[in-house]
C-alpha cells in the first residue's frame, strides 16, 4: 500500500522555486529520507506534507486521501522538530496528551498511552518534569513520544537530530530506527547528515536546488551515483580529469595528462575523446610503500604518487597524496596492523576498476 | 630606573590604585543614581510623610503637630474610599480593554513578514507625538453630545437624541486606554516577538486547530508580556489626572483628583499628603502581591 504520493508537486515563493516538479511514493512503513545540502528545499517539501504550507502546483495523497486542502490539524501527521518544539509552559506528561485530547481519547486511556509512549522511550518516571528540566537527548526522545502517540499515519521529520553531540546522535539514531521498525509507521526524515540518511533509511531521496536528483536504497545511492552531483555528496572522494583513450567493452581506457593512463569499468553513451571526471571513494584505494612494490610497476591503476600530509584518527587515518601528474588524491585507510605511513613518503596507490565511477565532463551524467 | 620616570609612574599608580579599588569604582557608578534617588525622591518623599501628619491652619497655613487625624479622616469618610475604589475599578477596566485592544496589533506586528516592523512599532507611538492635552480634546470633539458620533447617528436616523457618552466613565476608559496603548503594546511586541512559532505549528500537527493552538499555546507563553504590560498599565491609570478630569463627569473622581484639589484648591497640603502616602502604599502593596502571584523577576528578566 502507498502511504503517501507527491505528484509533480512545485512550491513557488514569488518568483522563487524551492521545490520543482518533485514526485515519489511512499510504501507502507518506509522509511524514506530526503537528503541535500542546505537550502534544497528539504523542509519545505516536508512542511507541504505536513500540511504547513500549500503546493503552488501538484497533489499531495495521504492513504489515498488527496490533502492539499486539509489543514494540519486533520492530516494525522507526527512531526519531530528540530528544536523539539515541546510546549516550554507544560509537563512531560501534558506535552505527550496534547495531541490525545483533541482526538477524545477518555482520561485514564490517555494516561495509559502516554505512560505506555514514556516506556517506549525509555524515560518512564519523568512526566512531571518541564522540557527546560531534561537534556536535548530526552527532549528529543519526549518529542518522538509526542508524535508517535496520536497514532499518526505518517511521521515527519525535520533534521530531528542535529542539536545533539555526536555521540548521543549516534545512539539516538539506532534508538529511532528501532522505535520505528518496532512501531512500523511510515516515516519521512529529512537530513543533511549522509550518515544519517545512510544507516537510517530504507530509501534515500537525494535533493538538489529543489529537484529530486537520485531516489533509491542507500546502497544504490553510494555505489551507483547516476550524477556527479550524488558522487561528490555522499561519501570521501577523490576527483581527477581525464579523457578517453580507449573503450573496450566494458572497460575505457582514460588518459590522466603526463603520460599517465587509468582503466575503469563503464558502460554506456561514451567515446574515444570524451572528456571525463573520475570519482575514487577514499577508502576503496589501498596505498603501500613505494619500495616494496616493484611488481606493481607498470601496472594499470597503480599510481605513484608523495604523502603531503597524515591526519590520524585513531580508526583510521587520512593520507593526502599528490601523485605525478600533480593530482591530489584522498586515502582513507584501515592501517589494520601495519604502522602508519609519514609524511613525504613515496607510495603507490592501487586501485580496482569497479571502484572507479567516471562521469562525462558534458553532462555531468554517470558513464 | 631613570628618577625623571619616577613622577608619572607615581602618578600612573595612584590613579591605578584609586580605579582597581572596587569600592571607589562602585561610588562612582552608582554616585549619580545616588544622588538623584535621595534629592529627587528620597527627600520629597520624607517631605511628603511628614506634611501628612501636620494639621491645616487657618488659611491654608500648616500646624506643625504630630497628629493622626488627616489619615482617620480619610478612613472613616466614605466618599474617599468610593473614590479609592472606583480609581482601582477604572483602573481594572483600562487594563482589560487595553490588553484586548493592544494585543491585536502586537500580535500582527510580532507575525508579519514585512520588513518594516519597526515603522510599524514606530506608528504605534505617533500618537504621543501630540500632547495629552490635545488627544483628550479630540476626544470630546467625538464624544461630545455635538461630536461627530451623535451627529451621524442623528443625521442617519438611528438616534433620535444625543447619546450621553461624554463625562460618563466609558469616555474616561477610553481616553486612557488610548493613551496607554503603547505600553502594553510593546511588551506584549517583545514577548510575543520570542515565541518559537514552531511550537504552534508543532500543536496544529497534533490536532489543534487555529483557535486551540492560540488558546493552548501562543497565549500561555505571552503571559510574561501580559504580566508586565497589565501592570505598567494599572499602575499609570491608578496615577492617572488629565484624562479623568477632563473626559469624566462629577461621578468619576479618582483619587489623583482629591489629592490636586487638596493641594492646589484648598491648600490643604497635610490632607494631601496623607492621601498621597495612603494612595502610594496602595500601589507598593499592589506590587509585593503581583509579586507573589506572577513574579516580578520573570517579568523584569524579559
Ligand atoms: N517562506 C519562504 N519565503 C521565501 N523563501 C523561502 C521560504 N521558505 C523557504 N524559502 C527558500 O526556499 C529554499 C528551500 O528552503 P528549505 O527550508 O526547504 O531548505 P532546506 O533544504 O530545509 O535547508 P536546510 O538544510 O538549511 O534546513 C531556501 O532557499 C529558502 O530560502
Ligand atoms: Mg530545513
Amino acid at each position: 500500500m502507498i502511504d503517501l504520493e507527491l505528484k509533480n508537486v512545485t512550491k513557488r515563493f514569488g518568483a522563487f522555486t524551492a521545490v520543482k516538479d518533485f514526485s515519489i511514493a511512499v510504501e507502507a512503513g518506509e522509511f524514506v529520507s530526503f537528503l541535500g545540502p542546505s537550502g534544497c528545499g528539504k523542509t519545505t517539501t516536508l512542511r507541504m506534507i505536513a500540511g504547513f504550507l500549500e503546493p503552488t502546483e501538484g497533489e499531495i495523497f495521504i492513504q489515498g486521501q488527496k490533502v492539499n486542502d486539509l489543514p494540519p490539524y486533520h492530516r494525522d501527521s507526527g512531526m519531530v522538530f528540530q528544536n523539539y518544539a515541546l510546549f516550554p509552559h507544560m509537563t512531560v506528561f501534558d506535552n505527550i496528551a496534547f495531541g490525545l485530547r483533541y482526538r477524545k481519547v477518555p482520561k485514564n486511556e490517555i494516561k495509559d498511552r502516554v505512560m505506555q509512549m514514556l516506556q517506549l522511550v525509555q524515560l518512564p518516571g519523568l512526566e512531571g518534569r518541564r522540557p527546560a528540566q531534561l537534556s536535548g537527548g530526552q527532549q528529543q526522545r519526549i518529542a518522538l513520544a509526542r508524535a508517535l502517540v496520536i497514532k499518526p499515519k505518517l511521521l515527519l521529520f525535520d533534521e530531528p537530530l542535529s542539536n545533539l553531540d555526536a555521540k548521543l546522535r549516534e545512539q539516538l539514531r539506532v534508538e529511532l530506527r528501532q522505535i520505528q521498525q518496532e512501531v512500523g509507521i511510515t516515516s519521512i526524515f529529512v537530513t543533511h547528515d549522509q550518515e544519517e540518511a545512510l544507516s537510517l533509511s530504507d530509501r534515500i531521496v537525494v535533493m538538489n536546488a529543489g529537484e529530486m536528483i537520485q531516489s533509491g536504497t542507500p546502497y544504490e545511492i553510494y555505489e551507483k551515483p547516476q550524477s556527479l552531483f550524488v558522487g561528490e555528496f555522499i561519501g570521501q572522494s577523490s576527483f581527477i580529469d581525464g579523457r578517453v583513450a580507449a573503450v573496450q567493452g566494458t572497460e575505457t581506457l582514460v588518459e590522466l595528462g603526463n603520460g599517465l593512463t587509468m582503466g575503469v569499468s563503464g558502460v554506456g553513451a561514451i567515446a574515444k575523446g570524451d572528456k571525463v571526471k573520475i570519482l575514487i571513494r577514499a577508502e576503496r584505494i589501498s596505498v603501500m610503500q613505494d619500495s616494496a612494490q616493484k611488481h606493481l610497476e607498470g601496472r594499470l591503476n597503480v599510481l605513484k604518487g608523495v604523502i603531503t600530509d597524515v591526519s590520524y584518527l585513531g580508526s583510521n587515518i587520512y593520507y593526502y597524496v599528490r601523485i605525478e601528474n600533480n593530482a591530489q588524491f584522498l586515502v582513507i585507510d584501515q592501517m589494520g596492523e601495519k604502522s602508519p605511513l609519514k609524511k613525504n613518503d613515496a607510495v603507490c596507490l592501487e586501485i580496482g576498476f569497479k571502484s572507479c565511477l567516471c562521469f562525462t565532463s558534458k553532462t555531468k551524467g554517470r558513464v | 630606573m631613570a628618577p625623571s620616570r619616577g613622577t608619572p609612574h607615581a602618578m600612573g599608580g595612584v590613579i591605578e590604585r584609586i580605579s582597581s579599588n572596587p569600592r571607589f569604582v562602585l561610588g562612582l557608578q552608582l554616585g549619580p543614581l545616588l544622588f538623584w534617588i535621595v534629592f529627587f525622591l528620597f527627600i520629597p518623599l520624607l517631605l511628603i510623610v511628614f506634611y501628612s501628619f501636620c494639621l491645616r491652619g487657618l488659611g491654608g497655613t500648616i500646624e506643625y503637630t504630630f497628629s493622626l487625624k488627616n489619615y482617620i479622616h480619610f478612613f472613616t469618610t466614605p466618599i474617599y474610599r468610593k473614590i479609592l475604589v472606583k480609581s482601582i475599578v477604572i483602573a481594572i477596566e483600562v487594563t482589560l480593554g487595553t490588553l484586548l485592544v493592544a494585543y491585536i496589533p502586537a500580535y500582527f506586528i510580532a507575525t508579519t513578514k514585512t520588513k518594516n516592523r519597526l515603522l510599524l512599532l514606530i506608528l504605534m507611538i505617533v500618537p504621543f507625538w501630540t500632547s495629552l492635552l490635545i488627544r483628550n480634546y479630540s476626544w470630546i470633539l467625538i464624544l461630545g453630545r455635538e461630536g461627530i458620533i451623535n451627529v451621524y447617528l442623528m443625521k442617519w436616523g438611528i438616534i433620535s437624541q444625543p447619546l450621553e457618552l461624554l463625562y460618563t466613565e466609558f469616555a474616561v476608559v477610553l481616553g486612557l486606554v488610548h493613551w496607554v496603548l503603547p505600553f502594553m503594546v510593546f511588551p506584549l511586541f517583545s514577548t510575543i516577538d520570542n515565541i518559537d512559532f514552531n511550537l504552534v505549528d508543532a500543536a496544529k500537527n497534533l490536532g489543534a486547530n487555529d483557535l486551540q493552538a492560540f488558546w493552548r499555546v501562543t497565549l500561555p507563553l505571552s503571559m510574561p508580556g501580559i504580566a508586565a504590560g497589565c501592570l505598567l498599565v494599572f499602575i499609570l491609570t491608578v496615577g492617572s489626572f488629565v484624562t479623568p478630569s477632563l473626559l469624566g463627569g462629577p461621578e468619576d473622581l479618582m483619587i489623583t483628583m482629591v489629592i490636586t484639589q487638596r493641594f492646589l484648591t484648598l491648600f490643604d497640603w497635610p490632607f494631601g499628603s496623607a492621601a498621597s502616602i495612603i494612595y502610594l502604599m496602595l500601589m507598593i502593596l499592589f506590587i509585593l502581591v503581583y509579586d507573589r502571584f506572577i513574579g516580578l523577576k520573570r517579568i523584569l528578566k524579559m
